[in-house]
């Protein structure tokens, strides 16, 4: 039996909007993955996917439940050690890639090793090693604002490797790209995932990218109503 | 935390933000180039003032002299010879305070006129003539260049003989050492009626004559020196016995000049001045040079001191409020890095390192603004006090103690102020701030 990476029993999650007007958005989620699985979930809008993605990035604890990232119960931890997971354990893809602006490719895939208390020189090498990896050593230098959609995703991909992390959130990563960059991603993602042995938890619209995954968990409302491994034809 | 890499991003965001960074700045710039002006300016004038003092070597002098009584009876002020400091009260004067006293120094005016030597029948140069003793010229302030100084003999004998400045040597006779010996042809015009009005001396010492810096702009008047009964005897006055207005001493080293002429004052006006009805003695010393200069400093230093740290505290507000908009505007890039595992405390640092940069920047460059400040103040203070002055040259030292305070005070005042929004920006929560539209 594989490991379990992510095991999550009967999480809540509530949001308070205004005083007395609780508004849970996540009612009782449990599942577990394995170490190396890539997972995709899909659902409606406001369906609580990036909700869920956030408790599992340990952005946000849950109201209830019980999670344990790698081992480490989530809900029970300090800020500090939140931050400690998120920077050594989870790395994260945005849709709108979220690059440090004015700040060059390189800069953005060192700034997590920076956090960890890795040297400048250890850093500079092992982020160039990581942008050459997503075929982006020759914009090194450049600012976000030089570079396209596609090349911000990977360079974003760099720094959410670069602390080899157990996990790769992503969250939409393709939703801002067109369909051949976004094709481009997914190939680095499945790279990832094939010869590194990644875990990869992919929040997505698209029905066919979800079907390129190993597993797609279904959110409606706040509930998983489909947790169903691709077969693969 | 990585500071080289904080400070590196501070600078960018206040690269990026040229214009605004700077008017942030305003308000420390001009408080710490305030202080920078006060503290420069103020050193420099109790330097120079004591500089001055020193150079004289008359730390320790008093000048004594005469002043009306406030409830004189006299209906008409004229000074009698009665009224004046006789040669005896002096005597008297020096019996009394023994040691205390380092020596005496009285001078009497005899005029002024033109001088000029029969040599060369050169131009007239305008003269004042001092009567002088051997005593108070040695007490005194000036520097034997060539020959000798007026001498007791010179003195009994009422001989006319003078010592001139260096440079009137150099101008009549080519050197100081030619100058010597020779005869030069005095013609008072001004000042006591003179018995003979054109008269010959004979040259027997040339002191140093130190140019002031603005001396060129003037025209020169050379004070020369001569023996003090040869003066009294010119001006009609008794050639035995002396009165003066004022004279000067020099205290003994180690005697407090407050104290002594405080017991100068009473001596002389409980008893030679008790009975007069007109007139009292009364004191002047360094010290109370000194005090008006520092009481001026003071107030100066407040008025300067009030703006400085009231452009300090809004400085410091501005600061606080560019910090906070900072902030806000770049939430979602903290939400980014705490995404990426930044923890609170290297949120809060990076904020702080901003502040203390822009503050930083800020006191260097006021500074740099206070000391042109202070250096161009000290050039106008010499223009226009350069006859106060008379050639003293104001020394601005931007003393290092200031800048260093200056710069370490800015740096604090970029942790104070730019703590508040530092921790505000530490304490987003991090779904917030990623979502922050
Ligand atoms: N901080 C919050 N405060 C209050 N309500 C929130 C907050 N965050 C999310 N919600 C609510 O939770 C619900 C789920 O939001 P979530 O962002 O998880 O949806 P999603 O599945 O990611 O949708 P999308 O596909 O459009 O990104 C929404 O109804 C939203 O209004
Ligand atoms: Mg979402």
């Amino acid at each position: 039996m594989d490991k379990m990476i992510i095991h999550m029993e009967n999480i809540y999650k509530s949001f308070y909007v205004g005083t007395p007007n609780e508004l849970e958005i996540l009612h009782g989620l449990s599942f577990d993955v394995p170490e190396g699985q890539f997972l995709s979930v899909v659902g409606q809008s406001g369906s609580g996917k990036s909700t869920l993605m956030n408790l599992i990035g340990a952005l946000d604890r849950p109201t209830g439940g019980s999670y344990v990232l790698d081992g480490l119960d989530v809900a029970k931890t300090e800020d500090k050690t939140l931050s400690e997971i998120r920077n050594k354990k989870i790395g994260f893809v945005f849709q709108t890639f979220n690059l440090i602006s004015r700040t060059s490719a390189l800069k953005n895939v060192e700034l997590p090793m920076m956090y960890a208390g890795v040297s400048q020189k250890e850093r500079t090498e092992r982020a160039k090693a990581m942008l050459d990896m997503v075929d982006m050593s020759d914009r090194l230098k450049h600012m976000p604002n030089e570079l396209s959609g596609g090349q911000k995703q990977r360079v974003a991909i760099a720094r959410a490797m670069i602390n080899n992390p157990a996990i790769i959130l992503a969250d939409e990563p393709t939703g801002a790209l067109d369909t051949k960059t976004g094709r481009m991603v997914m190939d680095l993602f499945h790279k990832l995932h094939n010869e590194q042995g990644k875990t990869i938890i992919l929040i997505t619209h698209n029905p066919e990218l979800a079907a390129e995954t190993e597993r797609i968990i279904t959110l409606a409302d706040g509930y998983i109503t489909s947790d169903e491994a691709v077969v693969k034809s | 935390m990585n500071l080289i890499e904080n400070i590196a991003v501070a600078f960018n965001g206040i690269k990026s933000n040229k214009m605004r960074s700077f008017l942030t700045m305003l308000g420390i710039i001009i408080g710490i180039s305030a202080v920078i002006l006060i503290t420069t300016l103020g050193t420099m004038i109790q330097n120079t003032f004591t500089g001055t003092i020193d150079d004289l070597g008359v730390t320790n002098l008093v000048q004594v002299m005469l002043q009306s009584k406030p409830n004189s009876t006299r209906e008409q002020m004229w000074m009698n010879q009665s009224d004046l400091i006789s040669d005896t009260m002096i005597e008297r004067m020096k019996e009394r305070f023994g040691d205390e006293i380092e020596s005496v120094w009285v001078t009497t005016s005899a005029g002024r006129g033109t001088i000029n030597n029969d040599v060369n029948n050169d131009d007239d140069f305008a003269v004042s003539l001092t009567g002088q003793t051997t005593e108070g010229l040695e007490a005194g302030l000036t520097d034997l260049l060539e020959g000798r100084l007026i001498s007791d003999e010179d003195n009994a004998k009422m001989r006319y003989v003078i010592n001139i400045p260096s440079d009137l040597a150099e101008t009549m006779f080519g050197s100081s050492r030619a100058a010597l010996g020779q005869v030069v042809t005095v013609n008072i015009n001004q000042g006591w009626q003179a018995s003979t009005n054109i008269m010959d001396f004979t040259v027997v010492g040339v002191y140093e004559y130190e140019a002031g810096m603005m001396s060129g702009l003037f025209s020169r008047t050379y004070e020369c020196d001569i023996p003090i009964a040869t003066a009294r005897r010119l001006t009609g006055g008794d050639p035995n016995e002396g009165y003066y207005q004022y004279f000067n001493l020099i205290g003994a080293q180690g005697v407090s000049v407050s104290e002594l002429s405080a017991d100068i004052v009473e001596f002389f006006n409980n008893g030679f001045y008790k009975n007069n009805d007109a007139y009292q003695v009364t004191t002047y010393t360094m010290e109370d040079d000194l005090a008006t200069i520092n009481s001026a400093l003071s107030l100066v230093g407040f008025i300067l001191g009030m703006i400085a740290g009231v452009s300090l505290l809004v400085g410091g507000i501005g600061v606080m409020n560019i910090m906070l908009v900072s902030v806000t505007e770049r939430t979602r890039e903290i939400g980014v890095r705490k995404a990426l595992g930044a923890p609170n405390t290297a949120i809060r640092f990076q904020f702080i390192v901003e502040s203390v940069i822009l503050c930083t920047i800020g006191g260097i460059i006021g500074v740099i603004l206070g000391v042109i400040l202070a250096i161009a103040t000290g050039e106008i203070m010499m223009l226009v006090l350069a006859d106060q002055l008379g050639g003293i040259t104001l020394r601005s030292n931007p003393s290092a103690g200031a800048i260093a305070i200056s710069v370490g005070f800015s740096m604090a005042i970029g942790v104070f102020f730019g703590y508040y929004p530092a921790n505000k920006a530490a304490k987003l929560d991090p779904i917030d701030a990623l979502r922050y539209e």
